[in-house]
């Protein structure tokens, strides 16, 4: 606002009042540049300390010169702005100075009429309120240059902060191979499968670094899944085999001991073969080490029969192993069929009052046994206790009285009509007791 | 245009040759008599507090000597009633020898009335005697009689013995412009009283003022000239002894029910202006306030019963303002 009271013009009071001006200026940019230098300076020491503390690299002196620079001259910038805007205008300025000076009321009269003849003390502008003092700026400014120092001069971190470390998964690769190995040994699985499984291990091994630990679980999940589809497979293989050789050997049998006295040719057989769609290989197979070809004997014919017997309990076994392995999660037709009957029975919120509990699994093992006692008649505490309890009626009953207290003279004898009032009382459930209490208090 | 240093230059003198007189028939009490000079040049009403003895009725009295006004006393009492000081109709016989109704002024209608021990009397009494200073008039029985011109009251009345008095109300308080507390005084001043006056009897004054230089006098006063930035410090001042205020003291919000009320900032104004007039200046300046504050704003501020409790006072809280209600912030 300039200062355009005509009156005043070129007068003590104007040449004091803008040398007042330019001094609070003055003093308000000078604290506020020193205040916003503190603030500078601990943004710039946070920022040293952070990048020490994460080893970042060491920024070079001229980039630290010219980014000081820069911090400066915006500080310098906003002070001058601040400063400014905070400047009080003339009528402020005039009443400070006519409550400082002690001026009567001319000051601040001088700006509203012509103070005509009277002529007031010549103010002096060297005294400046303490509020726009710097010296209260001077101890957090030596605070944050102490701080960026001794961030300056905190040494850089060395050791890396991340730890190198291995991935273990030696326990799950030596449980695959295991696997890989059984399904080899046992010829489950063609060979060249295996092979690729053993490249795939060893791969396996060599990525364990934890570099990409999600890789590594991936191929972990691959092998696993191709191992388990494999022994699925021979399991299914295995099922098919001993089924057949089962049912082909107990056909055999029947046949033998109902034409025990007749002999049979080798072509009735083979027609028997072909009905029952029987792979004629392996029949063959078994055939080239019986003796006397083509002609089978009783004996003979009871030899095929052990062995086919023989080989369907070697596919059992090995089906087994593969259950026993974890390798197959296959339960067979009977286990099949088993399963779904429980998951019909047993599924969760199926229970009853014949059932059982609903989230039960019903297993079908044990036995409940039968109920034979008699219940006894026993009156809860609860219930008996005047208190917690409500009357509902009373009734006049027949006295329960044995003969023996009625004896004239007995201690504790019941006489009269306490022997024959039996009271009904109706239980009051623990969260209404206190209302009942406080509504007849 | 403001008074020359040559025109406000006689009126102040006849301010501080009130002043002198006064304070040399009163020893010890020249801060008392600046603030009641100050009272009536602000056309205000005083109210005077002390223990019996220390000078009050003798104060009033002096001033009543010394202007050469009519000067009325009337000594408060349970019994007294609003006619006594009012006046009444009473029935006289003219010569022609008829009878009719003639009214009778009371003590009041004089310029300047000593309302002694004003809270010995009967609410309605005090009522009847504080409407007239408000108002300035009378009306008995449909009939409105104005009170002569100058009209002061200066009331005085004792902190102690309080059994049968009847307290002011506050809304009633608020009509005096200024409340003094009289005190005793030091013992230099004790010694010379001893000395000087026979008896306890002052002297009489060697000089009067008259209607005209007192009129005079209030003519300087309406041309002292109040800033714009004076009277916004007077209602800062005024509203930061108002509780919940945005500019109230924490302190003001603690112990303060009450604030002074608009009169009081015009009260704190008027008697600014004869500060100013008695400095000799043709300006009101923010210390003249700082030095009226204190009798203006004392009985206005209405304390609760935790200031009662803490021993806090009006005059320490109207300090705490003053101390922290700048007069302009940079």
């Amino acid at each position: 606002m300039p200062f355009h009271f005509n009156h005043l013009k070129n007068t003590t009071l104007e040449k004091t009042a803008k040398k007042l001006r330019r001094r609070l200026w003055f003093a308000r940019f000078r604290r506020d540049f020193l205040r916003l230098l503190v603030v500078v300076f601990f943004i710039c020491g946070a920022v040293v300390l952070g990048m020490r503390l994460l080893s970042s690299p060491k920024l070079p002196w001229a980039v630290m010169l010219e980014t000081t620079a820069a911090g400066v001259f915006i500080v310098v910038i906003a002070a001058l702005l601040t400063s400014r805007r905070h400047l009080p205008d003339w009528r402020r300025l005039l009443a400070w100075m006519d409550a400082a000076q002690h001026g009567g009321g001319l000051y601040v009269t001088a700006l509203e009429t012509d103070l005509g003849e009277w002529k007031p003390t010549t103010p002096t502008a060297d005294e400046l309120p303490e509020t726009i003092s710097w010296k209260p700026a001077i101890a957090p400014l030596l605070l944050s240059i102490a701080f960026l120092i001794g961030a300056q001069m905190i040494p850089i971190s060395e050791k890396p902060i991340i730890k190198e470390h291995h991935l273990d998964v030696s326990e799950k690769v030596a449980e695959l191979e295991e696997k890989i190995e059984f399904l080899e040994e046992s010829s489950l699985i063609p060979e060249k499968t295996a092979e690729e499984l053993k490249e795939t291990m060893e791969d396996l091994s060599s990525q364990n670094d934890a570099k990409d630990p999600a890789k590594t679980y991936e191929l972990i999940d691959a092998v696993t899944s191709r191992i388990n589809y494999a022994a699925d497979m021979a399991y299914e293989t295995l099922e098919t085999e001993a089924s057949m050789k089962e049912s082909f050997s107990a056909m055999l049998q029947e046949m033998l001991d109902k034409h025990a006295q007749e002999s049979q040719s080798l072509s009735e057989l083979a027609e028997l073969c072909d009905q029952l769609s029987f792979s004629k290989e392996d029949l063959e197979k078994l055939m080239k080490e019986m003796p006397n070809q083509p002609q089978l004997s009783p004996e003979e014919i009871q030899k095929l029969i052990e062995k086919l017997k023989e080989q369907g309990k070697t596919a059992r076994q090995l089906q087994a192993k593969l259950t026993e392995k974890g390798l197959s999660q296959s339960k067979g037709k009977e286990g099949e069929e088993m399963e779904a009957m429980l998951m019909q029975l047993g599924m969760p919120g199926q229970g009853g009052i014949s059932r059982g509990r609903g989230d039960a699994p019903l297993d079908m093992s044990g036995k409940t046994e039968d109920f034979t006692g008699t219940f006894k008649e026993e009156k809860l505490e609860a219930l008996m206790n005047k208190n917690d309890s409500m009357l509902l009626e009373t009734q006049a009953v027949k006295p329960d009285v044995k003969p023996s207290d009625m004896e004239a003279g007995r201690a504790g004898s019941l006489q009269g009509g306490d022997a024959a009032v039996r009271q009904n009382r109706s239980r009051i459930p623990p969260q209404h007791r206190n209302a009942i209490k406080e509504y007849f208090k | 245009m403001l008074l020359t240093p040559e025109q406000l230059l006689p009126q102040q003198q006849l301010a501080q040759k009130i002043l002198d007189e006064l304070n040399r028939i009163l020893l010890g009490h020249e801060e008392v008599h600046r603030l009641l000079l100050i009272g009536i040049l602000s056309r205000g009403h005083v109210l005077l507090e002390g223990l019996p003895g220390v000078g009050k009725t003798a104060l009033v009295k002096a001033l009543g000597q010394l202007f050469d006004l009519e000067f009325k006393r009337i000594q408060f009492t349970p019994d007294l009633l609003p006619s006594d000081i009012l006046g009444g109709n009473i029935l006289q016989v003219s010569p022609d020898g008829r009878r009719e109704f003639v009214f009778q002024p009371g003590a009041i209608f004089a310029n300047i009335v000593l309302a002694d021990e004003i809270n010995r009397a009967s609410p309605k009494t005090q009522s009847a005697m504080l409407e007239a200073m408000q108002e300035r008039c009378v009306t008995l029985q449909g009939e409105t009689r104005k009170l002569p011109f100058p009209f002061f009251v200066l009331a005085s009345q004792n902190p102690i013995e309080l059994e049968g008095t009847y307290p002011i109300p506050e809304a009633q308080l608020d009509r005096f412009l200024f409340k003094l507390e009289v005190t005793g005084v030091d013992a230099p001043v004790l010694a010379q009283i001893i000395s000087q006056r026979r008896r306890g009897e002052p002297p009489a004054p060697t000089w009067h003022l008259t209607p005209e230089q007192l009129q005079g006098l209030f003519d300087a006063m309406d041309a002292i000239h109040l800033a714009e930035p004076v009277a916004d410090y007077i209602a800062r001042l005024v509203a930061a002894g108002h509780p919940q205020n945005a500019l109230a003291l924490p302190e003001i919000n603690q112990y303060v029910t009450f604030g002074a009320s608009p009169r009081a900032a015009i009260a704190l104004a008027e008697a600014a202006r004869a500060a100013a007039l008695l400095d000799g200046r043709p300006t009101v300046g923010f210390d003249d306030v700082k030095s009226v504050a204190l009798p203006v704003l004392n009985h206005r501020l209405i304390l609760n019963y935790q200031a009662k409790l803490e021993k806090i006072t009006t005059a320490h809280l109207i300090n705490l303002l003053l101390e922290k209600t700048s007069p302009a912030t940079l």
